[in-house]
């Protein structure tokens, strides 16, 4: 038999082989009697239903599994988003406000040589005092018309870090047109002016509720820690801080900080301002600073005979004037080649 | 066409149609018993009930059943084919609702328990003993993987076709063939013994 033969080889072999056997197996043949009979009972009227013929239906898994991933992929879409969101916005950069229109970074590389001044070291950090200083920011396009106000309390206070006595400088930014908030708070050794611990509050951050920053330095590195309010999640801050490019500033208190610094008509020198430090580019800014002259200046707050400085950081030039007679800044310009201009002035102050 | 012929054909009944199965003939066949001719119903018989009788047969294993099935099957066609829409080749369809058929008779359990070795049935094979073994081992398996093995085996069938007439997954289909082959080769193998 032909199956047998072959029935050490696989079943798929063996139905190959007994196909041919099972098509000639015996059927009966159709008789007369069962033709008169189907024609004698259709004469009778016999009736019947056949089953119907129902349409082959195709294979639904892949239309089913098709399915599935379109609905995974819609609703994975809005975490997709997010998570490039995230991605981006895990990038945060500061703002500068006093020392720079920030969003330029200068990613730990090494000032360039032309903006190796000297140092600006707080020589007279016994000139800072606590007070409270009010600026006004404002925005203004290329016809002069403001587009956009901010008010900023900035409040410096006496207190002890961990032994060390510090000024606590505290400053509530509120935006009149993004309607947003910015707390920052640093820690600065009254000693030597350096900075010693900052938190950051910006509500909202972009797309998030809000972004916070916390920056402890200790040696030459900057530790912390980086969250967002809608956001589990936190993103570590550790940074080098090369000593040789200090000394190390925070944006918000550039108008302070050079009440400690002597300045004169030849006076020159650059600071780093600091940044949030949560990614490379945003770590540190080298700013330049040179006394180009002097100037009686008329701000809210009074009339007062001014240094002018020029500040030049790595995305632009700033103009500013420091009140001689206690290094305080009065009033920062940013004007920008499309003609925008960005001015923060001394609207109010007590202490200092 | 059809239509406008089918018209003088019917005037002039009763007809004697050409025995060769063609779409022509086939389609005025259908047109024919569509609309009641019993002589038509006849010759349609004396084409297609060979084939459909084999088909049947090999699903039951019984010749009494299968005629059963047959007598429905052409009872039936008048009516069906007034709703026969013309795919393919008529053989084709009509084997198909055989099957159909045969298939609902053995979801009603009515086919009678027999292994049918009717002595009446079929020319002799070319090997008398190789047949009546193969007769005997497909006779003795279950309904079930009897008709997955001929539909697949013997009419040639794919696994979806089947699977949507017998009303199972693809994969039970494949499943079914495998056991009735395991099945058919023990058996075999026994008999040989």
């Amino acid at each position: 038999m032909i199956w047998f033969v072959k029935r050490d080889r696989a079943l798929e072999t063996f139905a190959e082989a007994i196909r041919q056997e099972l098509a000639a197996l015996r059927t009966p043949p159709p008789s007369a009697e069962l033709r008169d009979r189907i024609l004698a009972d259709r004469a009778t009227g016999a009736r019947v239903i056949l089953p119907a013929e129902r349409t082959l239906r195709r294979p639904m898994a892949p239309y089913l599994l098709a399915a599935v991933l379109v609905v995974a992929a819609v609703l994975a879409l809005p975490f997709y988003r997010q998570t490039k969101d995230d991605a981006r916005d895990a990038e945060p950069t500061s703002p500068l406000s006093y020392l720079g229109g920030g969003g330029v970074a200068r990613a730990q590389e090494p000032p360039p040589i032309e903006w190796r001044l000297p140092a600006a070291l707080p020589a007279r950090a016994e000139r800072v005092h606590a007070g409270t200083l009010e600026y006004l920011r404002s925005w203004s396009d290329s016809s002069g018309r403001v587009v956009r106000r901010a008010t900023s309390v900035l409040t410096v206070s006496a207190e002890t870090a961990a032994t060390i006595p510090a000024w606590r400088v505290v400053e509530i930014g509120r935006d009149s047109v993004a309607g947003g908030t910015t707390a920052e708070t640093l820690l600065v050794a009254q000693r030597d002016l350096r900075l010693l611990a900052r938190a950051v509050h910006v509500r909202p951050y972009r797309k998030w509720n809000g972004i916070n920053i916390q920056q402890r330095l200790t040696g030459d590195s900057v530790n912390g820690r980086m969250t967002l309010d809608d956001v589990q999640g936190m993103r570590r801050i550790a940074r080098r801080l090369p000593p040789a490019y200090a000394p190390y500033v925070a944006d918000l208190f550039s108008p302070i900080y050079l009440a400690a610094v002597p300045l004169d008509r030849q006076w020159t020198g650059r600071v780093m301002v600091l940044g949030w430090a949560v990614v490379p580019k945003d770590v540190f800014y080298p700013v330049e600073l040179r006394v180009t002259g002097e100037q009686l200046l008329t701000v809210p707050a009074g009339r007062f005979d001014c240094w002018t400085l020029s500040i030049r950081y790595p995305g632009g030039v700033l103009e500013s004037w420091i009140r001689k007679s206690d290094g305080i800044a009065l009033r920062v310009v940013e004007r920008r080649r499309n003609g925008d201009e960005r001015v923060v002035t001394l609207v109010r102050e007590a202490g200092l | 066409m059809i239509r406008g012929r089918l018209v003088l054909v019917a005037a002039t009944a009763p007809v004697t149609l050409p025995s060769d199965p063609t779409a022509e003939t086939d389609a005025l066949l259908v047109a024919l018993v569509a609309s009641g001719d019993r002589v038509a119903l006849g010759a349609l018989y004396d084409r297609y009930a060979i084939v459909l009788l084999g088909v049947a047969y090999r699903l039951l294993m019984s010749s009494a059943d299968a005629e059963d099935v047959v007598h429905d099957v052409f009872v039936g066609l008048p009516e069906a084919f007034r709703k026969y829409q013309e795919r393919g080749a008529l053989a084709s369809w009509l084997k198909r609702v055989t099957v159909r058929v045969v298939l609902s008779r053995l979801r009603r359990a009515e086919v009678r328990a027999t292994i049918a070795l009717d002595a009446s049935v079929g020319a002799p094979p070319r090997d008398h003993d190789a047949a009546i073994d193969l007769d005997a081992a497909v006779a003795s398996l279950t309904p079930s993987l009897r008709a997955v093995l001929v539909l697949k085996e013997v009419e040639g069938y794919s696994h979806a076709e089947i699977a949507e007439m017998v009303g199972i997954s693809v994969a039970a289909s494949k499943v079914r063939l495998h056991r009735a082959l395991r099945a058919l080769r023990a058996m075999l193998e026994d008999l040989e013994r």
